[in-house]
């Protein structure tokens, strides 16, 4: 069952905010953007043994936006490998991507996203970002974010980070009675918490947060 | 008002010499040319065999699938290998008149007059000209073609030839091991520094002639050197090939730049391999800037192997009509606590495609590294086209590595305020791409600088943003 492919499609014709629960096995989502709506995404995946998620974003009409937030906690073993796709169709279109990974033990995060700016989208503005903690020795992260721009009126960006908890950030923390394992588990939320900020449903980002908080 | 005509279509340097050769080989590649080649220069039986090696490699490799369309090249269509005068020359004056005339068109007297340490000119395959001040001499620096070197020093040659890029590391690198002629070949002894920048001139002037020059610098513990590689090539109707591989082996303390500022005219395949290995607390930089080319696809490497080594690629692409600059940098930090920084900054105009792909890879161990990546695109008009690919691979936990690009156009107000202050919108244009690449421009030697400058006005003539 699991060697299937799993795909969703799903258009979207009124703004509204859409909370994704990332299981172990293959997924493809399409979510196709109407005029003027705007769609937020939330990609939850925590202690998810193995999963390969393809999520393609299609901004189809003028005035589309999208705010995607993807928050991945690996331990053991786990695998995410994860494809994104911000396919800007129509002009003045907006996309806002944002992937945190914590990786733990030998955890594993393979991000590959791609912005595509077709000719007819000018006036577009795509960002895409996505940062990794690792908590282990033997935790792997790769990162290949890509953009693809054939329209000239653009703002694009993208950017990637990949780095352990900073020692400096520690030491800190200690420096005002915070032993290393709090100081620790105050800092995953910290990075995992400011990207739940961007959820602008009250309602989903408390009850999103709570699992995070339970996680961690 | 009658806007200025775009200056694109007419090649600045596209003049041609007529041929004068000793030996030209027949058109296409087969192991008897590649005997021909090696016996003609006289060459010891471990290159022969190299060579021989190299092409059955060649046919083995497939052609990459990635990047830009290299299927439109014929390599049967190509000479492999031209001697265009008898003997080599050490003094300008001696260099036949044609040569000379060429040279002089792109100015390498001036250049000459001014601070240059040597300059080794290559006029088709063969070096022709070769002039090394005293005090290169003196200091012990070897700064031959590849032929001489081979020669010279046969021992040194062939304990590093091919060590960092085999002749299996892809389709090009077999190419070029197989047919390779010229280059350079630089030996820096320990702790002497090289103050004045090594230039070598490249230029291709027979139809349908393939350049395979061949590189190798070694820099020996705690020594400098800068070495310079301009190109520009007349212009012809049918495609020619250019497929260069560089080596460098930088020693520990050592520091090595290497400079290219590559400006084939716009019907040249530009596949290049360029690599370097870095010891312990040794720095290599490369600064490539992209100007030429029908399709340039070129990403030049540093393998960080020694604690504290650091590694930069600063890279500059300009793709006009029909071109396609697929360029990039590599990092590959194999020992603890090496950096890398690359910064690649592109401008796309008229139809063109540049495109930025790199990789950063961190191996187990490699404690302490960091690395940043950033990319900024400038597209000019409707027709053109960006792309970033960057690769982050991370196997490693104590590592900071950071990832930027931006893709955008001259912004509106940056126009409208320069417009409000009475300068026309083209030169306002090409006001704001030369800054926009400033920040490597002032990384070359001022005459480079200088012409980098003015290419870019030239570009940017009667362009539409």
């Amino acid at each position: 069952m699991n060697d299937m492919i799993k795909k969703y499609r799903k258009t979207v014709n009124q703004t509204r905010t859409i909370v994704e629960d990332i299981h172990a096995g293959e997924f493809e989502y399409e979510y196709v953007i109407r005029e003027a709506v705007h769609l937020t995404l939330v990609l939850i995946s925590i202690h998810t043994s193995r999963a390969l998620v393809t999520i393609r974003v299609r901004l189809k009409a003028r005035g589309a936006s999208a705010n995607i937030i993807g928050i991945f906690f690996g331990s053991n073993a786990s695998s995410m490998k994860l494809h994104t796709l911000q396919q800007h169709e129509a002009p003045q279109t907006t996309s806002n991507l944002l992937v945190k990974s914590v990786l733990a033990d030998e955890a594993t995060c393979i991000y590959d996203g791609g912005i595509r700016v077709e000719v007819a989208a000018q006036k577009t503005d795509a960002y895409q970002r996505n940062e990794n903690l690792i908590l282990s020795p033997k935790a792997h992260a790769e990162t290949k974010p890509s953009l693809e721009i054939l329209a000239n009126d653009v703002r694009c960006t993208h950017g990637a980070t990949v780095g352990p908890i900073s020692g400096d950030q520690l030491w800190y923390l200690a420096t005002r009675g915070i032993g290393v394992a709090h100081g620790r588990r105050l800092i995953v939320e910290g990075f995992l918490g400011s990207a739940l900020a961007r959820v602008d449903d009250v309602g989903v980002r408390n009850a999103v947060w709570k699992r995070v908080a339970r996680a961690v | 008002m009658p806007t200025p005509r775009i200056i694109d279509d007419t090649y600045k340097y596209g003049f041609h010499e007529p041929e004068h050769y000793v030996f030209k080989s027949k058109k296409g590649l087969d192991s008897g040319i590649v005997e021909k080649i090696s016996w003609y220069k006289k060459e010891p039986l471990w290159m022969r065999e190299f060579r021989l090696k190299s092409l059955r490699y060649f046919w083995q490799k497939p052609l990459p699938t990635w990047g830009g369309d290299l299927s439109t090249i014929n390599f049967d269509d190509i000479y492999y290998y031209i001697k265009p005068t008898k003997d080599k020359v050490s003094s300008w004056s001696d260099l036949p008149a044609e040569i000379k005339n060429t040279y002089d068109k792109i100015g390498i007297p001036e250049a000459e007059k001014k601070f240059l340490s040597g300059v080794s000119a290559q006029y088709e395959s063969e070096v022709v000209y070769k002039s090394i001040k005293q005090m290169l001499q003196k200091k012990g620096v070897i700064f031959l073609d590849m032929d001489s070197g081979l020669r010279d020093y046969p021992d040194l040659v062939k304990q590093y030839f091919g060590t960092i890029i085999p002749p299996l590391d892809n389709k090009f690198a077999a190419l070029n091991s197989a047919v390779w002629s010229g280059g350079s070949f630089v030996y820096v002894p320990p702790g002497v520094h090289v103050d004045l920048p090594l230039q070598a001139y490249f230029r291709i002037n027979a139809a349908n002639m393939g350049q395979f020059e061949r590189t190798l610098i070694i820099a020996d513990e705690g020594s400098y050197v800068h070495y310079v590689e301009g190109c520009t090539a007349p212009i012809y109707t049918t495609d020619s090939l250019h497929s260069a591989v560089v080596e460098i082996i930088v020693k520990k303390g050592a520091r090595v730049r290497y400079t290219t500022i590559q400006n084939w005219s716009t019907n040249v395949y530009n596949l290049v391999t360029k690599r370097s290995r870095v010891d312990e607390e040794g720095i290599m930089e490369w600064v490539d800037g992209n100007l030429g080319s029908k399709l340039t696809m070129k990403y030049p490497s540093v393998y960080l192997v020694g604690r504290k080594a650091r590694g930069e690629v600063l890279s500059i692409a300009y793709a006009g009509k029909g071109q396609h600059q697929d360029a990039g940098g590599k990092m590959i930090h194999v020992a603890p606590e090496t950096t890398s920084q690359i910064i690649s900054k592109s401008v796309s105009k008229a139809g063109g495609r540049t495109s930025y792909r790199g990789l950063v890879q961190v191996y187990p161990g490699a404690k302490k590294v960091k690395s940043k990546v950033v990319c900024d695109a400038l597209l000019l008009d409707e027709a053109s086209r960006s792309d970033t690919y960057p690769t982050m691979k991370i196997d490693q936990q104590d590592v900071q590595m950071e990832h930027e690009a931006t893709v955008s156009k001259i912004g509106d107000e940056q126009l409208f305020y320069l417009e409000s202050r009475g300068i026309p919108k083209t030169l306002a244009e090409s006001m704001v791409v030369n800054g926009f690449i400033e920040p490597i421009v002032k990384e070359l030697p001022l005459e480079y600088a200088v012409e980098m400058n003015r290419l870019i006005q030239l570009q940017m003539e009667g362009s539409v943003g």
